[in-house]
C-alpha cells in the first residue's frame, strides 16, 4: 500500500488487489524517521482512477460479445493490467498517533513520509481492551475476537439502532446478560416480550442468569399509598394528561385521605365523586382514575414494593418489565410508575446504580422524560440504553450526549442523517461504514471503543431470544 | 458494442479456411532477443514515461509512408473503376503491430512491441494478440544519448539511431505476423496496415515478397491500406482530387507513382491505388499485390466492401487489429511495474525541465 494524498483528516491509500482492505479496517502508517505511526481507518473503498482505465474497460467490453480471442502474453503483462484495473483507493480517516511505546494519542498534527513510510494492518482490539478488567465479548472482527470493557458502558447513555432485523435486539441481549454477569442491576422495558426467556438456552436448559419477569396482573401491581403523591400525580399529569386545575384538586383530596389513613384507589374515586368541586374537574379526575382502575396495575393487597424491585436486580439480576399486549396508555402509566420507583430507590442510595434497557422507547416515553433521562436520572445512577429501529424518534440531544452508539445496517438516507448527529464520530464515518453492512455486523462508537470506531460481527447467543420476526412462509 | 454504419443483412456462410484460433507461438529467436536485451538492466534506474488521462491508444513507432506526386502527373487521365459490393463470404484476415516507449534508462530506452491478427468468422470476429515483448535499445556509446532538440522532436523524442532500431524491430514482428496469416489464410484476403513498399535495410523487399508469395500459394490476395493518406499531389493531399465521387471506387495510380520514383532501391511490390470502400467513407491509399489482375483486385475489394467495411469505409478487421495492438496508458503503467518488479529496476522520474521552466506554457510533445 502507498499513501496517495492527504486532505483535512482524510488520507487516501492505494491498495493493490493482493492487499486486503475492508471498510472499517485500521492501518498504521509507520514513518521510521519519526519513530511513530499515523493510525487511520478505511471508511470507503473506491477504484483507483488509473489513467486510461476507461479505454481498457471499453476494449474488454468489445471482446465480451462478438469478439473473442487469445493473448499470447509470454511476460504475463495482462495480469499486471488486470491488477491495475482492480487497484483500489482506500479513503481513510485519521484516528490518532501511535507512539513507539504503542500508546495512542489524538495528535494528528504531523505527516508521515509518502515515500519511506510502511503501511500495515493494525489490530485496534489491543488498544480497546487495554487494561480492562471486565471484558464483554461482543463478537469478532476479521476473525479476531472483540471484547470491550464493561466499565465503558458505566455512567453513560447508550443507543443501539439499526433497521428491522439487523440484529440490534440481539446485541442488547448480549450486553444485558454480560452486564448482569458482572453484577450490574439491569431493568428491561420489553415491548414485545422478547426478553422473558433470556434465562433459557435454545434447547431449553436453564442458564445461570437471574431473571425476573413482571407484567400487569402478574406481579406488577402497585399500591396508591406506597407510590406516593408525587408518582401518582405524575402519572395523572404526564401519562393521562390531567389538566393543572384538576391536578390541584387531586392533591387536596390525596392529602385529606392520607390524613385519614384511607388511601386506596377505590376510596380516591369515591371521594372525588362526592367532593365539592366543579363538575368538569370531577369528570376529568373520575375518568382518569377509572383508567387506572381498569389497567389492573393497582392491587392494595399485594403491591410491588421498592424492596422487592431492589431484591430482584441487586447483585446482577435482570428485571424484565413485560409490556407485551398492553395498550399504549397502560405502557405509559407503567413506565411512569416504574421510573418513579426507580428514582426513589436510587435517590435513597439503596442501590448504587442501575442499567435500564428501553426497547422502542418512543412508544411509551413522554417527551419531557428524554431530557430527564440524560440529565437528572444519569446523575442519580440510572444509565439508559435506547434500542430503536426508528432513529428519527430519538431526540437530537440524545444523539449528541450519547456516550456509546451501536449502529447496525441502514440504507435509508433519512435514517443515516438522523444518526449522523452522533457527537462521537464524524458523519462521513457513519455514512460510509453503516451503509451496506450485513446483518449482525455493527459499528461501535464511543467510550467502549476508546473513540476508535470499530466494526464487529456480533456474537451468537445461546438463549431463547424470541426477537426474530415471525414468518408465514417458513 | 461496435458502431455500425452499414448493416450486414445476409448471414455469412461458414468459413473453413481459418482455424478457430491462430496458435502460433512467438518465435524463439524473438523471445531470446527480448530477454537478452533486458538482462543487463538489473539494478539500474528507469525514468518511466509519464502517461496521462488524455493519452489513448499510444503507438510511438507508427509512421505512414509519404508519397509526393507532381501536380502535372494527375492530369494523365487516370481510370476510375467502380467497386461492386459482394456479399460472398471469404476469409478476411488483418494484422497490425504497435510499439511504445516505456521509459528511459541510463544507457538507452525500453520499448514494448505488440502484434495482433484479426479474422472474421461467420458469427464473430476472432483475434490473437502476441506480446507485448520488451526490448531495451541501448544508446550507441552506452551513455545518455545527446541529440539536438529539433531532431529529437522530429522523431517523437527518439534519436535517429533509436528510431531505426525500433522500426526494424517493429517491422520484424509485424512481418512475422503477416507471414503467419499469409501461410494460414486460404482462398481469402489478407489485409495489412500500411503499404507494400519495401527495399530499405529496415524493411527488406525479400521479406514482403515471401509474404506475397505465401498468399498466392494459398490462392489469397494481399491488400495493404494506409490509415492516413500521405499521398500528396503538388504538396496537396490527394483526397482533394478524387473525393468528389460518392460511390465505392478505385483509381490505380501505379503508373504515376512509378514515373515519379526510381525503381531502385525502393520497390513498389503492389499496385498503388486510391480507393473508397463505402459511400460515406474516406479515401485510402490501397496497395494490391501486383500478381492479382484488375478483375481479381476489384472482386477482392468488392468482398471487403460487402462484408467487412463498417466504419468510415475502413475494414473492420483492420480497425480492430489497430485498436488491439495499440497500448493504453494503463498498459504502459503495467509494463513499467513489470519491469520494476521482474528486472529489479528502480523507477525514478527525472524532473521535466521544460515543465519546470515554462509551467503550462512549455510546448508539449505533440508540437513538432
Amino acid at each position: 500500500m502507498r499513501i496517495y494524498r492527504k486532505e483535512a483528516d482524510e488520507v487516501q491509500l492505494i491498495a493493490f488487489p493482493d492487499e486486503h482492505v475492508h471498510k472499517g479496517d485500521y492501518f498504521l502508517i509507520e514513518d521510521p524517521a519519526q519513530s511513530r505511526g499515523l493510525l487511520v481507518q478505511a471508511i470507503d473503498l473506491q477504484y483507483a482512477n488509473v489513467p486510461g482505465v476507461l479505454e481498457d474497460i471499453l476494449r474488454d467490453v468489445m471482446t465480451d460479445g462478438e469478439l473473442s480471442g487469445e493473448d499470447v502474453d509470454p511476460l504475463n503483462i495482462s495480469s499486471q493490467v488486470d491488477a491495475l484495473k482492480d487497484t483500489r483507493l482506500a479513503v481513510c480517516k485519521i484516528r490518532g498517533t501511535i507512539a513507539q511505546d504503542g500508546s495512542l494519542s489524538p495528535s494528528t498534527s504531523w505527516l508521515p513520509s509518502r515515500t519511506s513510510s510502511k503501511i500495515r494492518p493494525y489490530a485496534v482490539n489491543k488498544l480497546i481492551m487495554n487494561g480492562g478488567k471486565m471484558p464483554v465479548k461482543l463478537g469478532h472482527n476479521d476473525g479476531e475476537p472483540v471484547s470491550v470493557d464493561a466499565s465503558g458502558l458505566d455512567g453513560g447513555l447508550n443507543i443501539i439502532t439499526g433497521r428491522k432485523g439487523s440484529g440490534k435486539s440481539h446485541l442488547a441481549k448480549l450486553l444485558l446478560l454480560s452486564m448482569a454477569g458482572w453484577g450490574a442491576p439491569c431493568i428491561v422495558l420489553d415491548v414485545n416480550g422478547e426478553y422473558i426467556n433470556l434465562h433459557k438456552s435454545r434447547d431449553g436448559r436453564q442458564s445461570s442468569a437471574r431473571l425476573t419477569v413482571l407484567a400487569p396482573r402478574s406481579g406488577l401491581n402497585f399500591s396508591m399509598a406506597k407510590l406516593g403523591l408525587r408518582t401518582v400525580a405524575g402519572v395523572l399529569s404526564h401519562a393521562l394528561d390531567l389538566p393543572a386545575t384538576s391536578s390541584k384538586v387531586f392533591t387536596t383530596i390525596w392529602k385529606d385521605l392520607e390524613s385519614r389513613g384511607d388511601l386506596t384507589l377505590p376510596t380516591v374515586i369515591q371521594t372525588v365523586q362526592s367532593w365539592s368541586c366543579h363538575d368538569s374537574v370531577r369528570e376529568a379526575l373520575t375518568s382518569r382514575l377509572q383508567v387506572l382502575m381498569e389497567s389492573g396495575l393497582f392491587d392494595e393487597a399485594n403491591p410491588l414494593t421498592e424492596e422487592r424491585i431492589l431484591h430482584t436486580i441487586e447483585g446482577g439480576g435482570v428485571l424484565v418489565v413485560n409490556l407485551k399486549n398492553q395498550s399504549q396508555i397502560v405502557r405509559r402509566i407503567l413506565v411512569e410508575i416504574f421510573l418513579g420507583e426507580l428514582t426513589k430507590i436510587l435517590s435513597s442510595n439503596w442501590l448504587k446504580a442501575a442499567f435500564l434497557f428501553a426497547e422502542e422507547a418512543h412508544l411509551y416515553l413522554r417527551d419531557t422524560y428524554w431530557d430527564d433521562i440524560v440529565t437528572r436520572m444519569r446523575h442519580i445512577g440510572l444509565f439508559t440504553t435506547f434500542i430503536t429501529n426508528q432513529p428519527d424518534t430519538v431526540q437530537e440531544a440524545i444523539y449528541r450526549q450519547a456516550d456509546n452508539v451501536f449502529i447496525f445496517n441502514f440504507t435509508n438516507e433519512h435514517d443515516i442523517d438522523a444518526i449522523g448527529k452522533v457527537a462521537k464520530a464524524d458523519s462521513d464515518t457513519i455514512r460510509y461504514l453503516v451503509r451496506g453492512i450485513p446483518t449482525r455486523r455493527c459499528l461501535l462508537l464511543g467510550n467502549v471503543v476508546k473513540d476508535l470506531p470499530m466494526m464487529v460481527d456480533v456474537e451468537q447467543l445461546d438463549v431463547r431470544t424470541m426477537g426474530e420476526t415471525r414468518l408465514f412462509f417458513s | 458494442m461496435l458502431h455500425r454504419t452499414q448493416e450486414l443483412t445476409e448471414p455469412l456462410a461458414q468459413l473453413k479456411s481459418i482455424p478457430e484460433e491462430l496458435q502460433h507461438p512467438i518465435p524463439e529467436a524473438l523471445l531470446q532477443l527480448s530477454t537478452k536485451s533486458m538482462q543487463s538492466l538489473r539494478g539500474s534506474t528507469l525514468n518511466p514515461r509519464t502517461v496521462s488521462l488524455v493519452d489513448m491508444g499510444l503507438d510511438d513507432g507508427d509512421s505512414d509512408e509519404q508519397l509526393e506526386i507532381g501536380a502535372s502527373s494527375i492530369g494523365m487521365g487516370l481510370k476510375r473503376s467502380p467497386i461492386n459490393l459482394l456479399r460472398e463470404s471469404v476469409p478476411i484476415a488483418a494484422c497490425d503491430a504497435s510499439s511504445v516507449k516505456i521509459g528511459e534508462t541510463d544507457t538507452g530506452m525500453i520499448f514494448a512491441i505488440r502484434a495482433v491478427a484479426v479474422w472474421r468468422q461467420p458469427d464473430k470476429i476472432a483475434f490473437t494478440r502476441w506480446g507485448p515483448l520488451l526490448f531495451h535499445i541501448p544508446n550507441s556509446d552506452g551513455r545518455q544519448e545527446k541529440y539536438r532538440d529539433d531532431e529529437s522532436r522530429l522523431f517523437g523524442g527518439l534519436s535517429v539511431k533509436t528510431l531505426r532500431v525500433l522500426t526494424k524491430l517493429r517491422n520484424h514482428v509485424e512481418r512475422w505476423v503477416q507471414e503467419e496469416l499469409a501461410v494460414t489464410v486460404k482462398d481469402g484476403i489478407v489485409l495489412l496496415d500500411g503499404s507494400l513498399t519495401a527495399g530499405t535495410p529496415d524493411n527488406p523487399s525479400s521479406r514482403v515478397q515471401r509474404i506475397l508469395s505465401a498468399a498466392r500459394n494459398n490462392n489469397s490476395i494481399v491488400i495493404a491500406l494506409s490509415k492516413s493518406t500521405q499521398l500528396t499531389v503538388g504538396g496537396k493531399n490527394i483526397l482533394g482530387f478524387f473525393d468528389a465521387e460518392k460511390i465505392p471506387h478505385i483509381i490505380d495510380i501505379t503508373s504515376v507513382v512509378e514515373n515519379e520514383y526510381p525503381a531502385y532501391p525502393i520497390r513498389f511490390l503492389g499496385r498503388v491505388c486510391v480507393s473508397k470502400l463505402s459511400p460515406d467513407g474516406f479515401l485510402f491509399r490501397t496497395d494490391i499485390d501486383r500478381d492479382a489482375d484488375e478483375q481479381q483486385s476489384l472482386v477482392a475489394l468488392g468482398r471487403i466492401a460487402g462484408t467487412d467495411v463498417i466504419f468510415h469505409g475502413y475494414p473492420e478487421t483492420l480497425r480492430i487489429a489497430h485498436i488491439f495492438s495499440t497500448f493504453t496508458a494503463n498498459e504502459i503503467l503495467a509494463v513499467q511495474r513489470f519491469v520494476a518488479s521482474n528486472h529489479h529496476v528502480t523507477l525514478q522520474s527525472r524532473p521535466n525541465l521544460r515543465r519546470s521552466l515554462f509551467g503550462p506554457f512549455g510546448t508539449s510533445r505533440y508540437v513538432a
